[in-house]
């Protein structure tokens, strides 16, 4: 089978025929950040070199004779981490604290390529304005969530990538009313448009509305409770044991918001199914997609 | 002497950019061709539908006939035929005159549309309709 070559970066690359352009760069030993191999995450995204402003995504695009990319994306450069704090939020969900070692710049609610060993990373979404704040869900022998989970100390070094990503209070007009809906640790960003609102001064209101499919996943209803300014509401489908928390369905509740949507801006985290559902319904509802951010958690792959 | 485009007396990419919206809207509520565009990163989708318009107002693009058919294939699987372009021009049509284009304007587009309406569906050319 004859192979193809290719060019990133000004260096000649040769790959199998089928390959995708990211797995002929991880194959050639190029650092390229990536985590979902499904278009999602963009971490592997290149410049076309004939067309600066054609974006190819690696995971996506098959390797084929005589393309020339370059990488480059300024925002994507890596900065070091320093873990300064870690604790549970009920027994699945992890809230870690990381230190930049280097200046760092992000909105809350953009995410960020997670590193514990080079060549492999994980996206996680920044819950707080303030502080690198992450939310983790721990996964079964998660390679990185159960390892922050179990072994991970206090001052141990990590590496990231980023930040990237378009869920964030940055867009928004303070006088827009804004609909913030996710499940599980899509939580996370939706918190950190939450309070980048408050502190912007946001004057329209803002609804915040957390779903679980299980009690468990409804981590957070503390540190929900001390969110003043914003109307918040936890849903799960299944009964829970507090009164906090409603049975039902998220998007039968953003359904009910009918013709109001038209007006929001929404921002939809977490599970893929759900925010693509989501997205369609408000999509359909009049919400132009300028103005629907969303980020679909995919695992990595 | 110069004649511009549909694409450039509509208003440029930004005009396009506010059809795009429109235009996806339209295909998704269209129960004839709603289930070619499930289940895409519908961001991603509406990056391919204003290379879509951008294309057939005449705008710039790169688009050949063979990007057409590859672009396609996968959807021939799923029972694309001629019956689906109508439905596309039509919904086409529609968005263009919302938009305050002429039927001068719109025939043309749906000529423009047409031409690519073999490489689309992939099969040999054909005496275009
Ligand atoms: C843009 C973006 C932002 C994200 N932000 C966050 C965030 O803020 N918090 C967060 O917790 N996650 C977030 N994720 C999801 C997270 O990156 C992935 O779930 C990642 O795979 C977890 O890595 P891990 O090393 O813990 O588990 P892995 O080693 O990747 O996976 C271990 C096992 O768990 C399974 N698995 C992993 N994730 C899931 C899942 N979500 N649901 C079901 N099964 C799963 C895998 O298939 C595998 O079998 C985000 C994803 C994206 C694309
Ligand atoms: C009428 C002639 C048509 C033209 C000129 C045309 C043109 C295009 C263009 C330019 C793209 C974008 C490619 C890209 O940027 O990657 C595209 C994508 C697409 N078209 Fe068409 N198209 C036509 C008909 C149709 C019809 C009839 C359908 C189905 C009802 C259809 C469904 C799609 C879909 C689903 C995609 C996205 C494919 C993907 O996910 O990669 N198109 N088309
Ligand atoms: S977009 Fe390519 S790896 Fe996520």
């Amino acid at each position: 089978m004859s192979r193809v070559q290719l060019e990133v970066d000004g260096i000649g690359i040769e790959a199998d025929p089928g390959d995708s352009v990211l797995d002929a760069c991880l194959r050639a030993g190029l650092a390229i950040p990536h985590s979902c191999r499904a278009g999602a995450c963009r971490g592997c995204e290149l410049q076309s070199v004939e067309d600066a402003a054609r974006a190819v995504l690696a995971c996506q695009t098959p390797a084929t004779a005589g393309l020339r990319l370059r990488s480059g994306q300024a925002q994507l450069r890596r900065t070091a981490l320093r873990l300064v704090r870690k604790e549970w939020l009920g027994d699945s969900t992890l809230r870690v604290v990381l230190e930049p070692q280097t200046r760092l710049q992000w909105e809350a609610g953009q995410y960020l390529f997670l590193s514990r060993e080079p060549g492999r990373s994980r996206c996680y979404s920044i819950a707080s304005p303030e502080e690198l704040e992450l939310h983790i869900a721990v996964q079964p022998r998660g390679h990185m969530s159960a390892w922050l989970a179990e072994d991970a100390r206090i001052g141990d070094a990590l590496e990231m990538a980023g930040p990237l990503g378009h869920c964030t209070h940055a867009a928004a007009q303070l006088d827009e009313p804004l609909l913030l809906a996710g499940t599980g640790t899509g939580l996370a960003p939706l918190l950190g448009v939450a309070r980048s609102a408050i502190r912007a001064g946001h004057c329209a209101p803002i609804h915040l509305l957390h779903g679980s499919a299980r009690p468990s996943g409804n981590y957070a209803l503390d540190l929900l409770d001390s969110l003043s300014g914003v109307a918040v509401e936890s849903w799960c489908l299944e009964s829970h044991p507090d009164p906090r928390v409603r049975h039902g369905d998220l998007i039968a509740r953003v359904r009910q918001f009918g013709s109001e949507l038209a007006s929001m801006r929404v921002y939809l985290c977490g599970a893929p199914a759900l925010v693509s559902q989501l997205q369609r319904e408000c999509f359909l509802e009049g919400v132009p997609l300028s103005r629907i951010h969303s980020d679909p958690f995919l695992p990595a792959r | 002497m110069t004649t511009k485009s549909l694409y450039e007396r509509l208003g440029g990419a930004p005009a396009i950019q506010a059809a795009v919206d429109r235009f996806y809207r339209r295909m998704l509520k269209d129960a004839r061709v709603a289930r070619f565009f499930e289940g895409v990163d519908m961001q991603r989708q509406a990056e391919k539908q204003r290379n879509f318009l951008t294309m057939v107002t005449g705008g710039p693009n790169h688009y050949t006939g063979k990007d057409m058919r590859d672009g396609h294939a996968h959807l021939l699987k799923l029972g694309l035929d001629d019956s689906h372009v109508d439905a596309v021009i039509e919904n086409l049509g529609a968005v263009l005159a919302e938009l305050g284009a002429n039927e001068a304007d719109i025939a043309e587009v749906a000529a423009l549309a047409n031409s690519v309406r073999d490489d689309v569906l992939s099969r040999q050319s054909r005496a275009r309709r």
